[in-house]
């Protein structure tokens, strides 16, 4: 399979009074055609950060990337033109964002809104750019979409207001969607319809898709590989169902353990202790050292390389073939 | 929209109700005698006959709230009086003043928006860099440096030292006496244009929907013309109504300074002789102005705003 993108030790961070706080220190993975990533981790992790630097979006939150490559088809992004990236943007990757009461312009009607994008990367006429955006809001389940045309955001419900988000997302066919925690803002009730019609649309297309969140259940329905990141750093990247049959590393363990006491209905909901760290925290050894229940004094002098594992798996830490021995850590 | 309207336009009427009795009580409190001044002036020896029989056929013996019921059913019916001095209508003597001052205000308006929402839009944008700061120390400057000596100033420059436009005087049609009194008119209000442009667009520019706007691909045009720009609108709309009305109390200063015959040169020339009718009939027509402009104001800003819009 071919690469489609590939994040090779990337770092971001920002600048304040002359000094660099990093917040990403050092990721590398990579995403193959059709294929759907999970990013998980708990808030302040970095999982938002990486999206953004992938769509170019950094400068306006602040942030910069001080080295690394991201490559897309083989092209690396950091140094490409304004135009260049504009031209990629929305066009070949999209982002559905987090908090579709915000992310979407108010004074802007929806039509409005799809319709620029459209007519941003295709060369078509306003009336086929509106045609072409009523498929968009049919084919993600808004009904009388011809009406819908002329709504405002405010007028409509967080739930229809992701969907269209993801219509204007998928409208210029991009070969990867960026879903930055697309339910987290969302009732209960709505958020397994939404994952639904993106996984769809995705699949239907053999389109690529980076699912960001911090919901495990979300994760183990949607991806096929899944990224746990941690205070700015790969903790662990396995295929979905091993990750969820054999964590390797303690903190994706805790996850896991976390959301199983809950189903289980255990008195006790075994909950990670503890708190991630600051941007700008200095951790000497592993940066999950101080949380970690399976810690031994090598964690807390030397950090932990990544390693590869015999079946492809990848991890980072000192003790993972040993965590198996010790029983019940999280409890 | 309309029921908006209409609501506004009879909040409104009260308001200016309110205004010509102030301006009314204003005008009879100022001390001084208008006969006896007009007396002076003619021969400097009094005839109390003339002077009884004058202030009797001004209705000036009536009791107060006659004299103010009688002045604002007249000004009802456009009526405002005769001129003490002059002994004109005083409406006819507006109507021909006002387009003058209209002309200036509306070009001072048109520069101080021009300049004043560029330089904002800019110092957002290059926020912390010397552009920003210098508009800062800019619009400071204009909104400090008092509107007589920057048209002094201007004036000093362009008309004696470089000799390209008129110092004073006022032609009808003739663009050029209008260019220094309205670029002295502008600077003086787009610099606190320029303040509340920059805080506005910095506001917005901080938003999740201009991201969005970002990662959609769209041109710059469009990221900062039509999405920031939308959304910074109102309260750049609101300080400008509240500029138009500062623009036509600075036309009082300009016009005398360039010599323009104009709203604000009458009411000087009024206040100085005593003549009260003038007097009132330009106050009440600077604020009326004023009134009309702010009711403006605030119905563009609900036509800018959808979800103001349809909250009726």
């Amino acid at each position: 399979m071919s690469k489609l993108l590939e994040i090779c030790d990337l770092k971001v961070g920002f600048t304040k009074n002359d000094e660099f706080t990093p917040v990403i220190k050092g990721i590398n993975f990579s995403l193959n055609k059709g294929e759907n990533l999970g990013i998980v981790g708990e808030s302040g992790c970095g999982k938002s950060m990486t999206s953004l630097a992938i769509m170019g979006l950094l400068k306006h939150k602040g942030l910069t990337v001080s080295e690394g490559q991201i490559k897309w088809n083989g092209r690396n992004l950091i140094d490409q033109s304004e135009k260049e990236q504009k031209s990629m943007l929305g066009n070949e990757v999209a982002m559905i964002f987090q908090e579709p009461m915000t992310a979407l312009n108010p004074m802007l009607t929806v039509g409005t809104q799809i319709v620029e994008q459209i007519r941003a990367h295709r060369k078509v006429s306003k009336k086929e750019a509106e045609a072409h955006a009523i498929q968009m809001l049919k084919k993600v389940g808004i009904p009388s979409p011809e009406s819908r045309m002329n709504v405002y955001p405010h007028e409509m419900s967080g739930g229809m207001r992701q969907r269209v988000m993801i219509a204007m997302a998928i409208s210029c066919e991009p070969e990867l969607l960026i879903a930055d925690e697309p339910t987290t803002a969302l009732d209960v009730t709505i958020q397994a319809q939404i994952l639904d019609l993106l996984s769809n649309l995705v699949s239907e297309t053999n389109r690529s898709m980076i699912l960001i969140t911090h919901d495990l259940g979300v994760v183990a329905n949607y991806c096929q590989r899944v990224m746990v990141m941690y205070s700015g750093k790969v903790m662990e990247e396995s295929p979905t169902n091993e990750l969820f049959d054999k964590p390797l590393h303690p903190y994706t363990k805790g996850l896991i353990e976390s959301v199983k006491s809950i189903e289980e209905n255990s008195e006790r909901i075994a909950s990670i202790p503890g708190m991630v760290p600051l941007p700008g925290e200095v951790i000497a050894g592993c940066v999950f050292c101080e949380r970690c229940p399976y810690a031994t004094d090598i964690c807390s002098q030397q950090e932990p390389p990544i390693e590869t594992t015999d079946d492809g798996r990848r991890v980072s830490c000192w003790n993972y073939k040993n965590l198996s021995e010790v029983v019940g850590a999280y409890e | 929209m309309i029921q908006y309207t209409l609501k506004r336009l009879l909040e409104t009427i009260p308001i200016w109700v309110a205004i010509t009795l102030i301006v009314f009580l204003l005008m009879n409190f100022i001390p001084g005698d208008p006969v006896m001044q007009l007396m002076d002036a003619r021969s400097g020896a009094i005839d109390e006959q003339v002077v009884e029989q004058i202030r009797e056929e001004w209705g000036l013996n009536d009791p107060l709230y006659m004299q103010y019921l009688n002045f604002l059913t007249n000004l009802v019916q456009g009526d405002l009086g005769t001129s003490f001095q002059s002994r004109m209508e005083v409406t006819s003597v507006l109507l021909e003043r006002i387009p003058v001052t209209i002309q200036v205000t509306l070009l001072g308006l048109f520069f101080a928006i021009v300049i004043g929402v560029t330089a904002g839009i800019i110092s957002a944008m290059k926020r912390g860099n010397w552009l920003d700061t210098f508009v800062s120390t800019f619009s400071i400057a204009g909104v400090s440096l008092p509107a007589f000596f920057l048209g002094l100033l201007l004036m000093y420059i362009f008309s004696v030292k470089l000799n390209w436009l008129p110092a004073s005087g006022y032609k009808l049609g003739e663009v050029k006496f209008l260019i220094l009194p309205a670029i002295t008119l502008g600077l003086s209000v787009s610099g606190i244009i320029a303040r509340i442009t920059r805080s506005s667009m910095i506001d917005v520019l901080k938003m999740d929907y201009m991201v969005t706007s970002y990662a959609k691909g769209l041109s710059k045009y469009r990221i900062l013309g039509i999405h920031a720009m939308k959304n910074a609108l109102s309260p750049i709309l609101t300080i400008i109504g509240v500029q138009l009305g500062l623009l036509l109390s600075g036309a009082v200063i300009t016009e005398t300074i360039f010599g323009l015959p104009g709203i604000g040169r009458l009411l000087i020339d009024g206040i100085l002789q005593r003549d009260i009718p003038v007097v009132q009939g330009c106050v009440i027509f600077i604020s009326t102005v004023f009134l009309v402009v702010n009711l403006l104001t605030d119905i563009c800003c609900r036509l800018v705003d959808p979800r103001i819009r349809s909250e009726h």
